[in-house]
């Protein structure tokens, strides 16, 4: 892939329709040959000149990658012969591209990083993206290039954020930057914008308050006008006081801003899907996406990202669809490479995660979790290298592989679950290996044990079996049919699909049936006569006691209480609580639960 | 935890029992609350600063009244002394129960400000680690960092009901403090759905910053900690009860913290009522991805209640005594229904308070007898009238006076002596692995079945040891069994911690010295031997020593028959059964006596083991008396089991059936029992007509019976009216009128009956019957 900047000649207005756009005017704007052409020209092209920029050769790998929705911008590029596909530039490409960059350095962009070490420096930082930082790279371009909005997605921890971020950052380049999961209310994503533009402190001599109170959007578009207006002087009269630039007219201190090409100003919308969540979020959406239309500022660069595709948003809603760059997620040489980035001494980790990383790679892709699992296999690999027991050669690799791939399974078990440290003495739990909390983990009333038990048999019963099994008159019949073949597997069908079901809801009124018959069994089989003659029958009376636990087993969410049905009158409950908890409850007490528990 | 909350109510409740002097009567009245004025830094919801202003109010008001008199003739002083005698006594329970929670509770809260301090120290060095020192872009945020996990401690409250911990937090909050740390206190109400994640957002800021912001912007507290100037510190959040919270507004809310915490250094702590492990039903995957968990275990409640046991009921000082059964009604509630110590304390200080409130000579408890008193004439009188003290047939006041001091100062050794023995068995029980809270129901339990008493009739050896009682498997047989087996190790501990329990008892202290000794001496003697009998096995020896050991054995179960049942020589026949065996061992040698070393040293142990075994079990039996065998132990302990079970048990609707049912009481109505009767109120009539008729009753044919009933005694009442007005016409209107009267009173005793919930109707399908719900 060619890394590439153009410019268009002609002069075009930024929020034009999109029939403006895909006007031949634009697409013939692009150099025939598709190669670069100079981008220093860019920013001498002087007064008024205003550049949106496109950029080549990237459009083809995009459409390798399978993205889609790019139609209305890359519709420009379509006709355009396809580059060969390469990661880099070849030298010699190279080297006419260090010279150019060198010069557009030197005419235009004065304190800033040369372009070409921002690339390298990026492409350092986040190995194999070196295509979609190119394509950034080239949407940013210069400093007064303009920019149709950009719309960044792909899966969690690709880089969007980090990438963009970083580029704008070391470009110098004055942008603001709001996450729509920090900013949850529309109020505080626009005065997070505004404060970032005007440059707005928060201390306690202005009660850490916004600038400016900004509460809808027709306020937003007016005060942004202001703030970029303020910005964008600021950014200007930082180029013109540092720079060579020959617009400066010497001898006049005062900047005419209105003669310099204005610099653009970024906007970045981070996390624009959990917009669609909010009320009117669609058409916030759209207002964003228009912003520089509704304002009439053609210098805005509008960066939208999102972990959703553009089809979220944009299909079927006539929109103007912003540029999309997808980032695709890495891939097990990617994750590879950037995993032995982070070890410097990576000759013994390089063929450690050459044995370990195609398994762990199908679970998460995730560099952090990734990194944090692998980790904790690491130090198990190298502990007989440490320990001497191995030498860490061709031979002593072969056997460490052969130490460590017992290990790789609980290991997999760990990435998709999460580990909890303890921090408390084990001791604690040691020192007493009486008690429930032995197994448990918490303590648990004998009344609400009984309690969670007979809920789980509502739960699992289904309500015509309470008499049979609690009443000890209506027993069940003796006759039994012999059951075919099909009635078998009927039942194993009906068996599965109440498993897949979950647990069945119930009235207050069969837990509390349940509850008194087995509890009334606990107080015949063993527990205290003496208590018993203290307090009548103390296990079965349902007093408000009773009650109270229930009420404390739903704030513990082991019963779980549905809303009250109009039509149904009192409330449902459901037991939430798992079967080996349920179990564990009833060993504690010696509840036999199976002899309750209807198995098809 | 105790509730400031709690004490409120059962102050208010004090009051009220104060003015009505009965104790089923207590009621709570809810007052409604009072909104403080709007100041901009938010009190932590569970500040007690305004309790403790509504409780000083209260206490004034109850300094000034005495308790009303328990009987006619008590002069008003005594109702002061007794006041002062409850205010003291639980001055100093509360002071315990406090100094208990407060030495558990410390541990965890001091792990937790470690964890804090080590997790900032650890991701620091990451930094300093990660940055190169030659970055030439130090405004680009590391990488590294702004994916690194928000950190969250769990702590594990081991409860599922949380109201132990309820001031839990607010002391983590102020401990965190005091290491200069920012912290926020958020409680489940925070995280609401309808509020969104606004709420807790606001509230945080608004505890941490101190102000109350316009919009809850995660960049006001960005910015404030950029500007604060002892900065720093890292910022705490601590999330009351997490389980409690919805939970897709708390997922909101993990994720915003997170996205922060390249920016500040925040840590996150949640109270977890089950287990850690609940986090993962509580938020999605997506959430829990940002954290990095720890997990902190809090005491389980069986320990808190063991602490209060050992801190509060076992402790000598406040004379005032708990009967057994009372602690075991109270064990067993706990166990049984919601096992918080809260509600323990709770029922402990209703044990107290009514106590000093029916007892007339509770005073007794704190009040010194070497000052002079008024009113001594009614205490002389009261006291001599007492069944504990009637033994002693006293000849004057001043013989009363003796006898009264000395019953006290009896009853407060026998209370140490008993404390310290229970103490010193909790002990052993510690050691050797068993429920503390579960062996000290077993000594109430066989207390109050008197099988400690040294009774000279009954049969030693059944009752102590038998290994069931009513039909459970007892704790205290398999201890000895257990102490008697115990390794040198073992033994060594527990002789050691006796002696330091017993204090109060001098004459134990001595004989686990004693033990102690021997041990050491023996131990070291082995150790010597060990070199002589280097290579010989001795297995006929060990028959012999072991035969020995068998003998003794027997001569200990002769001395105890023989000595019908006390069993003070044990102790001393058993030693002299092992100096006995030393002494022969002297002149042979050593090797072909006892064996090989390590089997000889095993002997030794178990015979001290045994030892000390008997020791204990002497020790059981001497001092284990029940405090209701004592002199004067009306004044002091408080053994009233049905009075503080109707307080505890709430059967409410089974009040309301009675009340209904039975009018009488309250009306002190004489003529009304219970036959139907026209002059109950009919809602009585109707309630009775209803339980008479069974669980399904015809409404016709309740409205018929209940007009019969008023019928009856109208046409009673018709007839002297026909007798005083001859011929009236207005007859025929005069029944229709009343027609409509019954017709209107059944209507309105029914509807009552409905809304009490005692009747209802029987459904679509018959709704002419109604249904009587119980």
């Amino acid at each position: 892939m060619r890394h590439t900047f153009e410019c268009e000649g002609g002069k075009r207005q930024m929020g034009a329709t999109d029939a403006e756009i895909d006007s031949p005017k634009a697409s013939k704007l692009v150099s025939e040959d598709g190669m670069p052409t100079m981008t220093g020209e860019c920013a001498n092209q002087g007064n008024g000149t205003r550049t949106p920029r496109a950029v080549n050769g990237q459009s083809s790998s995009k459409r390798d990658n399978g993205s889609p929705g790019r139609e209305t911008h890359h519709r420009r590029t379509r006709s355009r012969p396809t580059l060969p596909a390469s990661t880099g530039p070849s030298p010699d490409q190279q080297s006419s591209h260090e010279e150019e960059r060198e010069r557009s350095v030197q005419e235009g962009v004065p304190g800033d990083i040369s372009p070409d070490m921002l690339y390298k420096h990026l492409i350092d930082r986040f190995p194999a993206r070196n295509s979609e930082i190119k394509q950034l790279l080239g949407f940013f371009g210069e400093q007064t290039d303009l920019m149709l909005p950009l719309f960044i997605y792909g899966g969690a921890s690709t880089g969007k954020t980090s990438i963009i971020l970083n580029a704008l950052r070391m470009m110098n380049r004055p942008f603001a930057y709001a996450s729509c999961r920090s900013s949850h209310t529309p109020r505080i994503l626009f005065e997070s914008i505004l404060n970032q533009l005007t440059k707005h402190t928060r201390s306690s001599s202005n009660n850490f308050g916004s600038s400016k109170k900004c509460d809808k959007l027709s306020d937003f578009l007016g005060l942004l006008c202001d703030a970029c207006h303020a910005a964008a002087l600021e950014k200007a009269g930082a180029i013109s006081k540092g720079s060579t630039c020959p617009l400066k007219k010497s001898g006049t201190e005062k900047v005419d801003v209105d003669k310099f090409p204005k610099p653009v100003i970024y906007l970045i919308f981070d996390n624009v899907d959990l917009l669609l969540d909010w009320s009117g979020g669609l058409r916030l959406i759209s207002a964003l996406m228009r912003l520089s239309e509704f304002t009439g500022m053609e210098n805005l660069g509008l960066i939208f990202i999102s972990s959703l595709g553009p089809d979220a948003f944009f299909s079927g809603t006539g929109m103007l669809e912003p540029i999309p760059i997808y980032m695709r997620d890495y891939t097990d040489d990617d994750l590879y490479q950037i995993l032995l980035k982070k070890k410097p001494k990576g000759e013994l980790y390089s063929s450690f995660l050459s044995a370990v990383l195609k398994p762990f790679s199908r679970v998460t892709r995730r560099v952090t979790e990734l990194s944090e699992a692998l980790e904790r296999l690491f130090q198990k690999y190298i502990e007989p290298v440490r320990r001497g027991i191995v030498k860490p050669d061709e031979q002593g690799k072969r056997k460490l592989f052969s130490l460590i791939q017992p290990h790789i399974t609980s290991a997999l078990h760990q990435t998709s679950s999460f580990l909890i440290s303890a921090h408390s003495p084990q001791v604690n739990v040691q020192k007493r290996p009486y008690g429930d909390y032995a197994d448990l983990g918490f303590q648990l009333s004998l009344c609400s044990k009984y309690l969670l038990i007979s809920a789980f048999i509502c739960s699992r019963n289904p309500a015509t079996l309470d008499a049979t099994l609690f009443d000890s008159t209506g027993g069940r019949s003796k006759k039994r049919r012999r059951s075919s073949q099909t009635a078998v597997d009927k039942k194993e069908m009906d068996m599965q699909e109440k498993l897949l079901k979950g647990p069945g809801t119930f009235p207050l009124e069969r837990l509390l049936a349940i509850f008194s018959c087995i509890s009334a069994d606990f107080s015949d089989d063993e527990e205290e006569a003496e208590l018993a003659l203290m307090d009548h029958c103390i296990g079965v009376k349902v007093s408000s006691d009773v009650l109270m636990q229930i009420s404390t087993l739903i704030n513990a969410n082991l019963l779980y209480k549905g809303s009250s049905d109009p039509f149904e009158g009192a409330p449902r409950y459901r037991c939430n609580a798992s079967e080996e908890l349920i179990q564990m409850v009833s060993r504690s007490i010696n509840f036999p639960l199976s002899r309750y528990l209807y198995r098809l | 935890m105790l509730d400031d909350r709690g004490m409120d109510v059962s102050s208010d409740e004090e009051h009220t029992l104060s003015n009505n002097g009965d104790a089923s009567q207590a009621c709570f009245i809810l007052h409604k609350f009072t909104k403080k004025s709007s100041s901009a830094v938010e009190v932590s919801p569970r500040e007690p600063a305004l309790s403790v202003k509504r409780k000083r109010g209260g206490k004034q008001d109850i300094s000034l009244s005495s308790l009303s008199p328990c009987s006619a003739d008590e002069p008003e002083d005594c109702g002061v002394w007794r006041m002062e005698a409850f205010k003291c006594t639980w001055a100093d329970i509360e002071a315990n129960i406090k100094e208990v929670f407060e030495v558990l509770n410390t541990r965890i809260f001091k792990e937790v400000q470690k964890f804090i301090h080590d997790i900032l120290f650890y991701d620091a060095q990451l930094e300093l680690y990660l940055s190169p020192k030659n970055n030439s872009y130090p405004h680009v945020h590391g990488n590294e960092r702004s994916s690194r996990r928000l950190h969250v401690a769990l702590l594990c409250l081991r409860n599922i009901d949380s109201s132990d911990h309820t001031m839990t937090f607010f002391k983590l909050k102020t401990h965190l403090k005091k290491a200069n740390y920012h912290v926020a206190n958020l409680l489940p109400h925070n995280f609401l759905s309808k509020n969104g994640v606004g709420a807790p957002l606001r509230s945080m800021l608004k505890q941490i910053v101190g102000i109350n912001p316009e919009t809850t912007d995660m960049d006001i507290l960005a910015s404030w900690y950029r500007a604060e100037s002892d900065a720093k510190s890292p910022i705490v959040i601590i999330i009351e009860d997490a389980e409690l919270c919805n939970s897709k507004v708390l997922a909101e809310f993990v994720i915003i913290l997170s996205e922060w915490i390249a920016e500040l250094p925040l840590i996150l702590v949640m109270g977890m009522a089950t287990s850690g492990e609940a986090i993962r039903k509580l938020l999605p995957g997506s959430t829990t991805r940002h954290l990095h968990m720890h997990n902190f275990m809090f005491p389980s409640p069986d320990e808190y209640l063991e602490g209060i046991i050992k801190g509060v009921i076992l402790r000598p000082f406040p004379l005032f005594t708990v009967g057994h059964d009372v602690l075991r009604f109270l064990l067993s509630q706990y166990d049984k229904y919601d096992s918080t110590v809260t509600s323990f304390i709770r029922a402990l200080k209703m044990a107290c308070m009514e106590h000093f409130m029916s007892q007339p000579l509770s005073f007794l408890c704190t009040i010194s007898l070497d000052s002079p008193l008024e009113n001594v004439d009614y205490l002389w009188r009261s006291v001599s009238v007492l069944p504990s003290m009637q033994s002693k047939q006293y000849q004057s006041d001043r013989d009363v006076d003796k006898g009264t001091v000395m019953a006290l100062s009896q009853y407060k050794e026998q209370k140490e002596k008993w404390s310290s023995t229970v103490n010193c068995i909790l002990a052993a029980g510690n050691l050797v692995c068993m429920d503390p809270v579960k062996v000290f129901a077993e000594i109430l339990e066989r207390q109050a079945g008197g099988i400690f008493l040294n009774d000279a009739n009954s049969s030693l050896n059944s009752d102590i040891l038998c290994n069931e009682l009513n039909g459970k498997t007892c704790l205290i047989p398999a201890l000895l069994k257990r102490l008697r087996d115990s390794s040198e190790f073992t033994v060594n501990k527990i002789l050691m911690k006796w002696i330091e329990l017993t204090e109060y008892i001098p004459e134990w202290k001595t004989e686990a010295q004693q033990i102690l000794n021997n041990l050491a001496s023996e131990s070291s003697l082995i150790n010597t031997t060990e070199f002589i009998s280097d290579g010989c096995t001795g297995s006929t020896r060990t028959r012999q020593l072991a035969t020995g050991i068998n003998s003794i054995e027997d001569e200990r179960q002769e001395s105890i028959v023989s000595n019908g049942g006390s069993s003070e020589m044990n102790v001393s026949n058993l030693k002299d059964g092992q100096m006995r065996i030393h002494g022969d061992a002297e002149p042979l040698n050593a090797t072909r006596l006892y064996g090989t070393p390590s089997m000889q040293k095993k002997i030794g142990v178990r015979m001290h083991g045994r030892l000390s075994a008997s020791l204990l079990e002497q020790m059981m039996r001497k001092y284990l008396i029940p405090f209701e065998k004592l002199p004067l132990n009306e004044a002091l302990c408080f053994q009233n089991v049905s009075s503080i079970k109707e307080l505890l048990i709430g059967q409410p609707r089974q009040g309301i059936q009675q009340n209904i049912k039975c009018p009488f009481r309250f009306l002190k109505c004489e003529c009304c029992n219970a036959t139907i009767s026209s002059s109950m109120f009919d809602s009585t009539i109707l309630f009775h007509l209803v339980l008479q008729n069974g669980e399904l009753a015809n409404l016709h044919d309740l409205y018929e019976s209940f007009s019969a009933v008023l019928r009856k005694d109208a046409s009673e009442k018709q007839k002297k009216v026909k007798k005083a007005h001859h011929g009236n016409s207005n007859g025929a209107t005069q029944h229709e009128v009343d027609r409509a009267l019954v017709q209107a009173r059944f209507c309105k005793a029914a509807s009552e009956l409905q809304l009490v919930g005692l009747l209802r109707m029987a459904g679509k399908k018959r709704s002419e019957s109604v249904q009587l719900v119980l």
